[in-house]
């Protein structure tokens, strides 16, 4: 029973994550490293994500078919796995960041009423 | 799936090496040193054991685990419903058990691949005579070496005859069930000795040494198996044979009773033109790797065709050996697995009756768990899992059960039956019990499980624990279900009905004379010495003589074979002085050679004219002056359809016997079929011993056995049956037929009356408030019985129509089964539908009579 508790809490900060990967990777194919550098320098270093907790995300999201692995050469001529947005997690991308939208939204209005009313 | 998951957590190492290295490659731009670098960089990763797990992790199978946690449930709900679950268990382990029994019966005669090379290659050639009513007959040797020399189709050719010879030189002649073989056999077979050698073409030299090969049984039987057997030598008719080999197991598959085999040697004589005719080698034949059967029918067809000007219709039929094996049994064999095909049907139909009724009662419990945000097809793969559970339970059972059957069919099979010994519960056998049972579980599993899953929620919960919300789909399903089931049992109980009055009716039939106290045995004599012409009748007469002597020893004859016990001769004949309508064929007959008191022995009756004397026997010369001959009814009305054929003659080539008696019609090989006409001829030709006595025949079987052998040391005896006996045994297969179908239509009625049962007391249950509103508000008692008893009554009545309808597209397979009986027979079609409604009738009296009993205070008081 704990394991499965556990679990669940893991997936709700997971879900982040792979909002945040799936948005690096709008911009194009990186590898690995790359994505954790991205995340890290686009929230101005505010989110510091575990970087180890990348992998089970990207290997989540090879599972569902929403990005895919592809083979290359990274700027510095070393081999490197190159992860890609498929359609389908580009479709994924637009619903989770509408979902995303309508939550942070809720939120706001919940958290900020007084804002609101003054609108 | 597994392999892409194999190899992401194969790369998952390399990939966090690589992560961290240029981690620690960006610190070191950062101005850190490398150890320090490299430090950060590993802490910033975090804990890479937990992050390999995690990665594991998304790539482990969830369904794997859902499956096991729906298994542990529905053990423990299947549990905790024992009554119910004992009832589907035991449903489905009859119906499952009769389908593998059936099927293991069916997989060892059917698909069980002969124990040779390529089986599907090698083809049995007949000759066919539609006109004299022989569709399939054996070949002659000048065919068969015409046949073989067609090497653009066959790749080896080989024939056999069987021959009778008794091992002599020991202390009692035994006889020997023998083969002739030609060296080519075993080639087609493809069979090797396993000691020894196999026949070569020098061995067919007639007049050359004699040789024999022996079966396993035999070496085992006379040497004990000593490999020093080889080189010696056995008497067989008081001839020397050198043993050359010994054959291997895989032989008596095909040929399960042949101890010994000796090499045909075809004589000038037979290879004749006059022999063209003579048809008494089976011939076999390997197929060239590039020639199709079809092709091989085709090359023949053209072969017989430069017949078709010779009088009669004439044919070579090239027969895969499989189907020689199987021959008529093919067809009541797939009947039988049909059959229990439905008995599984209507078991499923019954058993998804018994869930729908079930889940009903789960409604609430099902309710609560969408609500708590089970997916649909989530329910569906768990209540699934339950039917699955089920039906491997009950397979397993029915394995158990199969195992019992078996051992009372095997019983009840007919001995003719090839294969019978491979009828075994073997891996195919397992095979098919785990897919039926899967099938089964689908069957019976998915329609209920997907109905409940749909349940109204709201409807449900709000209903509280009754959970009546689905009961309209789930009555009007459950209907539909015991319909379907009626219409199966209906279709079974038609077709057991119909041979339950076929065996009737060819039990019915008088064979045409009195198998009663009637012994029958053969008489195996050395050809040596009773090729002889003089030697046969004085033989036949001593020993005559002697039986007749014996006490409780009515009539004793000697013929060349007796009705039920051998295949008998087949002859052309003539008839002088009459004019052949145009397009007749040539008249044809059965032939059998007897001594004089042979009508008597078997009480034929005389029709007219009069039986032989011992004057009219004679030894060869069959037609010179003075022969007689005795006809039975069947030929003279079909060739004498209104005169009388006393002092006709018939004859050969211009030789002609006088006919001086008719006797009554005799079924010679079949109670069902009709015998083509019998001519008698008196004679010594026979070697089959018919004796009637007093009492019990097979009390003097050991007397009239001991009485031939005081005559000659060599004559060996064999076959002793009760012709009694053999008449029953040819109504083997139709009995094994009968009582099978019989017990599936009944297990098939029973399962359909619960069915019904079930449906209407469920009825009864459900609607136990508005009887009760029905009956306070003044309705008869009565009215309610009615309307409880129509409900049932309409059911099975359309039931029964849509059965008839049903049987109506099935009738042709079971047409060739029967005999006296249409497969449109009304007595059977009515008295099988009335049964069914009167029994249906009865099995919704009792939920009836409840309904008619509702206390209506105390049903309006639950509503």
């Amino acid at each position: 029973m704990s394991t499965k508790e556990q679990r669940e809490h893991i997936e709700l900060l997971q879900g982040t994550l792979d909002l945040l990967i799936l948005r690096t990777l709008l911009l194009g194919p990186a590898h690995g490293h790359a994505i954790a550098k991205a995340i890290e320098f686009k929230s101005e270093e505010v989110l510091q994500i575990e970087q180890g907790s990348l992998y089970p995300a990207l290997h989540r999201l090879i599972k569902r078919a929403w990005i895919l692995v592809e083979e290359g050469t990274s700027e510095n001529n070393r081999r490197a796995k190159f992860y890609r947005l498929t359609p389908k997690g580009r479709k994924q991308l637009a619903i989770e960041t509408s979902k995303w939208d309508k939550l942070a939204g809720a939120i706001a209005r919940i958290l900020r009423p007084v804002e609101r009313e003054g609108e | 799936m597994m392999r892409r998951r194999k190899r992401m957590l194969e790369e998952l190492d390399d990939d966090i090496r690589d992560h961290i290295e240029r981690e620690t490659q960006d610190n070191i731009e950062r101005g850190m040193s490398p150890e320090e670098a490299r430090y950060a960089a590993i802490r910033k990763f975090g804990n890479v054991t937990r992050v390999k797990e995690e990665t594991r992790e998304v790539w482990s199978v969830v369904w794997f685990e859902q499956l096991l946690a729906d298994m542990r449930f529905g053990v423990r709900m299947l549990r905790k419903n024992s009554g119910f679950t004992a009832i589907v268990v035991l449903t489905l382990a009859l119906g499952i058990g009769a389908n593998t029994a059936i099927f293991s019966v069916v997989n060892a005669v059917l698909f069980h691949p002969l124990p040779i090379p390529e089986p599907h290659r090698v083809v049995v050639l007949h000759d066919q005579f539609p006109s004299w009513n022989m569709p399939r007959t054996k070949v002659s040797p000048l065919q068969f070496l015409e046949f073989s020399r067609r090497t653009d189709l066959f790749e080896s050719t080989g024939a056999l005859k069987p021959a009778n010879l008794n091992l002599t030189g020991r202390d009692q002649a035994v006889r020997l069930q023998v083969m002739e073989a030609t060296a080519g056999l075993f080639t087609t077979l493809g069979i090797e000795p396993i000691l020894g050698r196999m026949f070569t073409t020098n061995d067919e030299t007639r007049g050359g040494a004699h040789v024999v090969l022996m079966s396993q049984r035999l070496w085992r039987r006379l040497f004990s198996g000593n490999r020093s057997a080889l080189g010696g030598t056995i008497k067989l008719d008081g001839q020397s044979y050198q043993i050359v080999g010994v054959l291997p197991e895989n032989i008596e598959t095909l040929y399960p009773h042949v101890e010994a085999w000796i090499p045909a040697a075809f004589s000038p004589e037979s290879l004749t033109e006059e022999h063209r005719w003579y048809v008494d080698y089976t011939m076999l034949a390997r197929l060239r790797k590039d020639v199709s059967l079809p092709q091989a029918q085709a090359a023949m067809n053209t072969v017989a065709d430069r017949f078709k000007a010779e009088g009669f219709t004439f044919g070579v039929e090239v027969r895969p050996i499989l189907d020689e094996q199987v021959g008529d049994a093919r067809g009541s064999l797939y009947i039988l697995w049909g059959a229990v095909g439905l008995v599984l049907l209507v078991t499923c139909a019954n058993i998804a009756n018994l869930l729908l009724a079930r889940n009903v009662g789960r409604s609430r419990e099902i309710a609560v768990r969408a609500a708590l945000g089970a997916v649909r097809a989530r329910l569906v793969t768990q209540l699934l899992t339950e039917s699955l559970l089920l039906s491997l339970v009950g397979g397993g059972f029915g394995l158990l059960l199969a195992y019992a059957f078996l051992a009372g069919l095997t019983r009840i099979a007919p001995a003719d039956l090839p294969h019978l010994d491979a009828i075994r519960l073997d891996s195919d056998v397992l095979f098919f019990t785990l897919v039926v049972s899967f099938i089964a579980a689908m069957l019976f599993g998915l329609v209920p499980s997907a109905l409940s899953a749909r349940t109204d929620l709201a409807k449900t919960l709000k209903e509280g624990g009754r959970g009546t919300g689905s009961s309209r789909g789930g009555r009007k399903l459950r209907s539909i279900l015991v319909t379907s089931e009626i219409v199966l049992a209906l279709v079974l109980l038609v077709g057991a009905g119909l041979l339950l009055r076929s065996f009737a009716k060819v039990l019915d039939v008088q064979p045409g004379f009195d198998p009663n106290n009637l012994l029958a045995m053969r008489v195996s004599l050395p050809t040596a010495i009773y090729g002889n012409p003089k030697q046969l009748p004085v033989f036949s007469n001593t020993l005559l003589g002697r039986i007749s002597a014996v006490p409780g020893v009515v009539h004793a004859s000697i013929a060349t074979g007796i009705p039920f016990a051998s295949d008998g001769y087949n002859t052309t004949f003539e008839i002088r002085n009459r004019q052949a309508q145009p397009n007749e064929p040539v008249p044809h007959a059965s032939v059998t050679y007897v001594t004089s008191s042979y009508f008597e022995t078997f009480k034929i009756p005389l029709l007219r004219g009069r039986f032989f004397s011992s004057a009219d026997l004679r030894y060869g010369n069959w037609l010179a002056t003075g022969a007689v001959r005795i006809i039975d009814e069947a030929l003279a009305k079909r060739f004498w359809p209104n005169g009388d054929p006393i002092g006709t003659e018939i004859g050969n080539d211009g030789q002609w016997a006088t006919i001086v008696g008719v006797v009554g019609r005799v079924h010679d090989r079949d109670l069902a079929t009709e015998s083509e006409g019998t001519i008698y001829i008196p004679g010594y030709g026979g070697t089959t011993l018919a004796v009637r006595t007093a009492s019990d025949p097979m009390l003097l079987a050991g007397v009239v056995s001991e009485q031939l052998r005081a005559i000659d040391e060599d004559v060996a005896v064999y076959d002793v049956e009760a012709v009694k006996d053999l008449v029953s045994a040819s109504l083997a297969r139709r009995r094994f037929a009968t009582t099978l179908l019989t017990l599936f239509a009944l297990l098939a009625f029973l399962l359909a009356l619960t069915g019904l049962y079930g449906v209407i007391a469920y009825v009864v249950t459900e609607r136990a408030p508005e009887i009760g509103l029905r009956l306070a508000l003044g309705a008869q008692r009565t009215d309610i019985f009615r309307l409880m008893l129509t409900q049932g009554l309409r059911i099975a009545l359309l039931g029964v129509v849509l059965g008839l309808f049903t049987f109506s597209l099935v009738r042709p397979l079971i047409a060739s089964q029967l005999y006296g009986v249409g497969s449109t027979d009304l007595f059977t079609l009515i008295a099988v539908s009335l049964l069914l409604l009167g029994m249906a009738i009865a099995a919704t009296f009792i939920p009836a009579r409840r309904a008619m009993r509702v206390d209506p205070m105390v049903a309006l008081r639950y509503e």
